[in-house]
């Protein structure tokens, strides 16, 4: 558990990262850094995503499977790791990087 | 409109011809029928990921419109990395989509090559 807690910590101190959020398979929050009602709103959403995400990559080809999704807006990245039992997201900014150089 | 068509054509073949590890590509519109694809598909295949991909950008439009309602504009795409090393990258921009099927072994393989 620690060890988790220091890769976490690592996310969460990269450069433009907004946020953290760590969903068991059953839906529920394990560990988040946003508020409660933004916190809900993400895990709902974006497991259900990556669920839509799977099933169609399953019917293109039984065979594979997803390993990450990145969803990219204007301004945010929404970049989701789902696992057996755990779906990792994480929220950046994608230009951390151009505006502060 | 033939004019245009084949300009188009022109461009995604030639895109394609540019990035060697693209495997396939379909562009489609808004209701979900593949415009143009890449010849080494089948039409069959072609609708097959024209009708998945589309309820899936759907999905995506509704998330992002979710989840961050202060960006108007929906300009966005999705990357969906598979474990065969391959990926999906699906790009929206008003009413049309373009899918795009690529391997990514090649990529790294060429990273290794470069950094060397």
């Amino acid at each position: 558990m620690s060890e988790a807690e220091e890769i976490l910590n690592r996310i969460k101190n990269h450069k433009g990262v907004i946020g953290i959020l760590v969903v068991n398979s059953e839906g529920l929050i394990i560990k988040s850094t946003f508020d409660q009602q933004q916190s809900d709103l993400h895990a709902s959403l974006l497991t259900q995503l990556s669920k839509k995400a799977r099933d169609v990559i399953r019917e293109l080809d039984p065979q594979n499977d997803i390993n990450f999704l990145r969803l990219r807006s204007k301004k945010h990245e929404i970049m989701i790791a789902p696992d057996k039992d755990y779906t990792l997201i994480v929220v950046q900014d994608p230009y951390a990087d151009k505006e502060k150089s | 409109m033939a004019g245009s068509s084949s300009e188009i054509s022109e461009s995604l073949n030639g895109w394609m011809n540019n990035n060697s590890s693209i495997v396939s590509y379909v562009l489609i519109n808004a209701d979900g029928i593949p415009l143009k694809y890449n010849e080494d598909v089948t039409y069959e295949h072609a609708v097959k990921q024209a009708s998945l991909f589309s309820d899936l950008l759907t999905k995506t439009k509704k998330c992002v419109k979710e989840l961050l309602p202060q960006e108007n504009e929906f300009i966005s795409n999705l990357r969906i990395r598979t474990k065969k090393e391959t990926e999906y990258i699906l790009c929206n921009h008003g009413d049309y989509s373009l899918i795009t099927h690529q391997n990514c072994k090649d990529m790294q393989h060429k990273k290794k090559k470069i950094k060397t």
